[in-house]
């Protein structure tokens, strides 16, 4: 794999694993604490636990989603590469085997990372509360052995994720490692098999989603339905991306006006969806990541005032949500913001010859690099309009399926306008840091380069 | 020279696409390679050498004929077995040179056996300090290919198809990236790995200064065999292209 890709993937590890020990660390001390505070466990430490685990959940299959789509980025940059090997007499199964047992390598050392950094985190932040009086001392160890489940699953799930991402290996050709071919189309990148277990993927998941949110009525464990409903219908919606997100990347292309600059940017969502896809679906995940914890969280927090005005444990409870809600809307935004940098750069370096085509026809450096931003940008706001959208009924149903039995009907969704206008914020930002320097390199490329035989 | 060939190619025809869209690249063609021989095949852009190529070499399966490789018929093979006979029995010089830039020399010349999953064995391996010494490639066994020249990437290359003693090594227009000089050097190679090592070899060019290192010369326009001829000096051979052009 290359430098990058390799180094997003130990990213990726370490993050995933590094969020989900410092929330099962906060919540072993916030458990400790409620049990020190109101004597007993009580149903606050056990919804904490509850809570935890299905975060930690959401952090795994985060990291392996966002893991699938480096991969099959990384796959897609060095399909010469595979080609050659596969000409020399590698099989398509030893490259793909290779690669997923890569990942496991940079997973493991990625967990053990996250496993000190998140511990470190949670200690650190346990201090820091200690010592302002926000948390009382407790005796909590910071040895739990509960810890370790992210440390074990997010390696696992990395390994597996870099298996399902380098399915592009099976379509690489030992011929195009003697002739560029262009990248495949459509039809060979995403079957009919694809389509179907999408639809299977989407409408089951949604079923679950409404059956968890029913369960809720009667006890906090729907929210584990719930989350299983959630995963299933959004790992649908991912694998169905090549199918949506195209005609939605050309519809916000439009409104980024008729020069020629924006109407090539605009074309190339057209004209390379399998690109343009994968490179917006891990902002699609991280903006309904956010989304969806500000909106569960916020719910959450407005319905659990209303059921308990004043309980002791509740601004515990609230402080310790807070704190992991910010720390997983900085990593996700950081993780979401690796794979559009990646992605961009990639398109760039790819295309080299096309963007030499386009100087010597004529196209000046302002140009090339408003051509760029404008991809970017394409690409930012569609996925952010598609994650706010499915944040807010995600979050919504797991807001509801974990408190409809307390609240005894139906949980208002909570739209925290706030984080809302963070992430509009963090889009312009991510859209302009993430397309500064693969603008700069188009413009930087000479004319003479669309003569050039690679 | 051997009886019964390395390769014989009968018959051989590819077509691309089906019904009015459909092109014929290759009608009809016989192909023969013994060992110790080396070949070249020539031809104008479109003649269907590169398609002829790629079907000796296993990257494409032809659409009529038999091509057989020690006397076993290649033409019915699915992708996996086609990938072990490019592995086992084909080695590769491109034009592009096409060497992994992250390994050194030695970790390029060795990347068929490394794909393989075997290492070479004492034999082999003498083979391939040879073959490097031959080369002018020993003092440069852990250098990265982008810290060596054009000529010298060709060498490593040239080191790459040969080293597994393949029963067939396709060469691609081997020199379309080096200047005249160094071009001479990697013809002067390859004619000497046929002679030397017995090693059967067919390179595909349009460039008549490098045919005319090989021992026979066969002439592709538009899909058929148009001539053969034995070991002719560079200007013979332009006159052998020129006199295709008018023949057209």
């Amino acid at each position: 794999m290359t430098g990058r890709g390799r180094g997003a993937g130990l990213l990726v590890a370490a993050l995933s694993t590094g969020f989900g020990v410092a929330l099962l660390q906060l919540a072993g001390v916030l458990g400790a604490v409620t049990r020190q505070e109101t004597g007993n466990g009580g149903a606050a430490a056990a919804m904490l636990q509850v809570l935890a685990f299905v975060f930690v959940g959401l952090s795994v299959y985060c990291g392996a989603i966002v893991t699938t789509n480096t991969v099959a980025t990384v796959v897609a940059g060095r399909t010469r590469m595979i080609a050659l090997r596969r000409l020399l007499g590698g099989t398509a199964r030893a490259e793909r085997a290779a690669i997923a047992r890569e990942q496991l390598g940079i997973g493991a050392l990625g967990a053990l990372l996250g496993l000190v950094g998140g511990s470190a985190l949670a200690i650190v932040g346990y201090r820091i509360a200690v010592g302002t009086g926000t948390l009382p001392e407790s005796g909590y160890s910071f040895t739990d052995p509960t810890v370790l489940l992210p440390v074990v699953a997010v390696p696992l799930a990395g390994w597996a994720a870099a298996w399902a991402g380098s399915r592009r290996v099976l379509t690489v050709r030992p011929v195009q490692a003697v002739h560029d071919v262009g990248e495949p189309t459509d039809d060979e990148a995403g079957g009919r098999l694809r389509t179907v277990l999408a639809t299977v993927a989407v409408v089951g998941g949604t079923l679950l989603l409404v059956l968890g949110i029913l369960i809720g009525f009667l006890t906090p464990a729907g929210v584990i339905v719930a989350f299983l409903g959630g995963v299933v219908s959004f790992t649908g919606i991912v694998l169905a991306a090549h199918r949506v997100l195209p005609p939605a990347l050309a519809l916000v292309g439009r409104l980024a006006g008729r020069t020629p600059s924006a109407r090539i940017a605009a074309a190339n969502a057209l004209r390379y969806p399998v690109r343009s896809t994968r490179a917006t679906v891990g902002l699609v995940i991280g903006v309904t990541l956010i989304t969806t914890f500000a909106v569960a969280i916020t719910s959450f927090g407005a319905a659990l005032h209303h059921l308990l005005p004043g309980g002791s444990g509740l601004d515990v409870l609230l402080n310790g949500i807070t704190t992991v809600f910010s720390l997983l809307t900085a990593l996700s935004a950081v993780v979401a913001a690796v794979g559009l940098v990646s992605t961009l750069s990639l398109s760039v370096l790819q295309r080299t010859r096309e963007l030499g085509l386009l100087r010597a026809l004529g196209f000046g450096r302002r140009a090339m690099r408003a051509m760029v931003v404008v991809e970017g940008a394409q690409l930012v706001v569609t996925a952010t309009l598609l994650g706010l959208v499915l944040g807010v009924v995600y979050g919504w149903a797991g807001a509801q399926s974990l408190l409809g039995s307390m609240q005894k009907g139906l949980v208002a969704p909570a739209l925290p306008w706030p984080i809302v206008g963070a992430i509009v914020l963090g889009a312009v930002v991510l859209t302009l840091v993430a397309s500064l320097a693969p603008a700069a390199r188009a413009a930087r490329v000479a004319p003479v380069a669309a003569l050039a035989i690679e | 020279m051997d009886s019964t060939p390395v390769l014989s190619a009968t018959g051989v025809g590819k077509r691309y696409g089906a019904g009015d869209t459909a092109v014929v690249a290759l009608h009809d063609v016989a192909f023969e390679l013994h060992t110790g021989e080396f070949v070249a095949v020539m031809g104008p852009s479109g003649s269907g050498k590169s398609t002829l190529m790629h079907l000796i070499a296993g990257l494409d399966v032809p659409t009529s004929g038999r091509i057989l490789l020690d006397g076993r018929d290649i033409t019915g093979l699915g992708d996996a077995a086609l990938t072990e006979l490019r592995r086992d029995r084909i080695g590769f010089v491109f034009q592009a040179f096409n060497l992994v830039p992250t390994l050194d020399v030695i970790g390029n010349v060795l990347l068929p056996f490394e794909l393989r999953g075997v290492k070479p064995d004492a034999e082999q391996r003498a083979f391939i300090d040879r073959l490097l010494a031959d080369l002018g490639l020993a003092d440069r066994l852990r250098h990265r290919p982008g810290a060596l020249s054009g000529g010298q990437q060709q060498r490593v290359a040239i080191a790459r198809a040969l080293a597994g003693r393949p029963r067939v090594v396709v060469a691609d227009e081997p020199t379309g990236n080096l200047d005249s000089r160094t071009g001479r050097d990697v013809l002067g190679l390859l004619a000497d790995a046929a002679r030397r090592y017995g090693q059967a070899i067919v390179m595909v060019t349009h460039d008549p200064v490098a045919a005319s290192f090989a021992d026979r010369i066969v002439l592709l326009a538009d899909g058929r065999v148009a001539a053969e001829y034995g070991r002719s000096d560079p200007a013979e051979i332009a006159t052998f292209m020129l006199s295709l052009e008018d023949a057209r």
